[in-house]
């Protein structure tokens, strides 16, 4: 893995200005979702192609297309409806709303992955380590929904439409 | 939406957007541009002015603002529509440019953002965003140094001479002095006026040393969804750079009128500065008014004695001619007007089609005065010509046929006692038996020169004394006042159809010469020539048309003080 993932910025106000270090920020953390979620089964799709920024460049609009498709489809693999879609607009509200979509997706994922690590409660016998207790926490990493979510690319529902790739 | 109606009924109006544009024109041109650097675009636009700079996303220096503005990059060809490139160097690199003329280019305009220095050979000018360099020479180099360490250096365009570019950013103060003559007596048209102070750092040297009063200063003013009809005016003199200060100063077309047309003469005067002047007379002559000024034909029909149609004018320039046509018909139904089409260039048109009707309330307005003038009781026409409003066409012929000469003859001969035909009548090769309508006067003496080509037309300039003769006009308002000698240009009668003669000054007793002064916000929609009604305190409409304007745009305001004319409308 390349990409890194750095605190999104989602509070600009008028008079805020798109810099090298804003689209290194994007695009890393875009491409470090995309990534983890390949890794955890969890997302299987594309990648934006160019994550290093300088002052000599122009961020073109075949590249901000990637951007929109990366996150529009990391947050349909990890269940969420986007509250506000981004757009085209070169505003410092829809940068906002690119980064705070992207801070959602990565809150989800790693919700995602605790819960893997958690524990559950069943009624059960449980092996405590030196005797079975009725009742008790099970080990999480044997937890079914450890079991049952994983990437698929036929249709999944993910609560108010059918979509393909997700999930389940 | 910002409007100069909506503004002006504020309190406090925003500045106004005021907008000029002196351009130095050169007979050279730019053929070729070359990039010889490393850059970050180019598409070749640089001489084209208009087409505006795309603003990118582009995230050299600070990056770009997130207002909506910037557009993702993406190829596009250059137009009015996509906008350009122009050239744009890297991040913090100097672009350099090659560029050849067709011949030795003087001066050349160029502008630039982002840019700190530029470098034309070895000479160095600090870049102000619009700059005006001496470069005397047919191909050379130039250097755009950028002035942040991560920023680019942007060219929008480079042409041969200057293109001044005035706006609110270095208008120190413009004053402009628009001016008609409504008095009926007036004798001449009068010239609109403006005077420009700009910011300039950078000596301007020898620009100037020479002056075409062809370069065209052009002004608009409004707000940012109103702004006025782009009006023109000409260098008048050379502008003057001192102390950082440029001073131009400008007129409108008018002075150019002061060409001077003999009388008779058939040479045709070039009016292709005069738009407009091919409305028809409305006076039965069917004459189109561009003729009338270098020659005036006889009725074109049958060449009838008892039509009479006949005008002689004196010697004079087409600006006063002009203004005495306009003075003469002021009260008649059509009258003649100018009318300002870009306050540059008058045209000419009988009826008011294109005058501007305009209103305001009389609350608006400030520092209020009345003027009125003394009343005329007589008119007199000069001691040596005196013509007779009751004129009948003449029988006389030019001894029943027309004069024959030879081109470029020049003769005199004695009337003593006869009567002498008064006429420019263009006779048609082989026509013998026209009879030109005549007036026909008692001349103390006659000189001519025939200048046709066929030998045909003859051409008079003389001193009349017509016979009978009326030679002062009491005021039929029965007032005392002043007498006003009034020498005329146009002598003879027209066919107006309602029965006026408008040869004589009779009429010049039927407009109300009162005139009224206020101080205004300004609108620089108005013109010279405009109606304008005021809404009275007290209910009433005062209407008036408007004889001058002087509007100064100063310290980020504008205001005007007008002087208007009471007016029929």
């Amino acid at each position: 893995m390349s990409s890194y993932w750095t605190t999104p910025v989602t509070n600009r106000e008028p008079g805020a200005r798109m810099t090298w270090v804003d689209m290194n920020r994007i695009t890393n953390n875009l491409n470090y979702l995309a990534e983890k979620g390949e890794e955890h089964q969890l997302y299987k799709g594309q990648k934006v192609e160019k994550t290093e920024w300088t002052y000599n460049d122009y961020v073109t609009r075949v590249l901000w297309t990637q951007i929109l498709h990366v996150l529009r489809d990391l947050i349909r693999s990890l269940g969420l409806i986007a509250p506000e879609e981004a757009t085209y607009d070169t505003t410092y509200h829809n940068i906002n709303v690119v980064e705070d979509l992207t801070r959602l997706a990565y809150e989800r994922f790693n919700l995602y992955m605790g819960q893997g690590q958690l524990g559950k409660y069943v009624d059960t016998e449980v092996w405590t380590g030196d005797e079975y207790n009725l009742g008790g926490i099970q080990d999480g990493w044997t937890s079914p929904y450890r079991r049952i979510r994983h990437y698929c690319d036929t249709e999944v529902f993910c609560g108010d439409i059918a979509n393909t790739g997700g999930v389940e | 939406m910002a409007t100069i109606v909506s503004e002006n009924a504020k309190q406090i109006r925003d500045p106004m957007i005021v907008k000029f544009a002196l351009q130095i024109t050169e007979d050279a041109q730019i053929t070729s541009f070359t990039p010889t650097s490393d850059y970050k675009s180019w598409d070749d636009t640089l001489s084209n002015v208009t087409w505006p700079m795309r603003v990118l996303a582009d995230l050299q220096d600070e990056g770009f603002l997130l207002d909506g503005t910037a557009e993702w990059y993406e190829e596009k060809s250059p137009s009015a529509t996509n906008g350009k490139l122009g050239l744009r160097s890297n991040e913090g690199e100097t672009v350099t440019l090659q560029i050849t003329g067709n011949k030795v280019i003087n001066n050349i305009t160029v502008k630039t953002e982002g840019v700190a220095t530029i470098k034309v050979g070895s000479t160095s000018y600090t870049a102000t965003g619009i700059d005006y360099i001496s470069v005397q020479s047919q191909t050379f180099t130039m250097q755009f140094i950028p002035d942040k360490e991560h920023g680019r250096a942007f060219i929008d365009y480079i042409i041969p001479g200057a293109l001044f570019d005035i706006n609110n950013e270095n208008l120190v103060r413009a004053t402009l002095a628009l001016r008609c003559n409504l008095d009926p007596f007036a004798t001449t048209l009068e010239a609109s006026e403006i005077e420009i102070q700009m910011y300039y750092p950078n000596d301007l040297g020898d620009m100037f040393k020479y002056v075409n009063n062809d370069w065209p200063v052009t002004y608009t003013a409004g707000y940012t969804d109103q702004m006025s009809p782009e009006r023109r005016f000409y260098l008048s003199e050379p502008a003057v750079w001192k102390d950082r200060i440029l001073t131009i100063k400008a007129v409108d077309s008018v002075p150019k009128l002061d060409q001077v047309v003999k009388q008779g003469s058939p040479d045709l005067v070039t009016l292709d500065w005069m738009r407009g002047f091919d409305e028809t007379l409305a006076w039965g002559w069917q004459t189109k008014i561009e003729s009338l000024i270098p020659q005036v034909k006889v009725y074109t029909g049958s060449f009838d004695n008892s039509i009479g149609d006949i005008a002689i004018r004196k010697e004079c320039t087409v600006r006063d001619f002009l203004q005495r046509l306009m003075s003469l018909t002021a009260n008649l139904a059509p009258a003649w007007r100018l009318a300002f089409v870009d306050a540059g260039i008058p045209a000419f048109f009988s009826g008011d089609y294109y005058t501007m009707r305009w209103t305001v309330k009389e609350e608006d307005l400030a520092n209020i005065s009345m003027q009125k003038p003394q009343n005329v009781a007589k008119i007199t026409t000069g001691s040596n010509e005196k013509y007779d409003e009751t004129m009948t066409p003449g029988v006389g012929w030019m001894k029943g046929e027309p004069l024959q000469t030879e081109v470029g003859a020049i003769f005199s001969d004695n009337y003593n006692g006869g009567y002498a035909t008064q006429a420019f009548a263009r006779v048609e090769d082989g026509a013998t038996d026209k009879k030109a309508s005549v007036i026909s006067f008692t001349p103390t003496e006659t000189t001519y020169k025939s200048n046709h080509t066929t030998d045909k037309m003859v051409c008079w300039h003389t001193s009349l004394i017509p016979s009978g003769g009326v030679t002062e006009y009491t005021n039929p308002n029965g007032l005392g006042g002043e007498t006003v000698t009034y020498e005329p240009i146009l002598i003879g009668r027209g066919n107006l159809g309602n029965g006026v003669d408008i040869f004589t000054p009779k009429n010049l007793f039927a407009t109300n010469r009162n005139t009224i002064q206020f101080d205004f916000k300004g609108d620089p929609r108005w013109q010279p020539h405009d109606f304008l009604t005021i809404k009275r305190l007290d209910g009433t409409d005062m209407k008036t048309r408007i004889a001058s304007i002087e509007l100064k745009h100063e310290g980020g305001g504008t205001y005007a003080t007008v002087v208007a004319q009471m007016s029929n409308q």
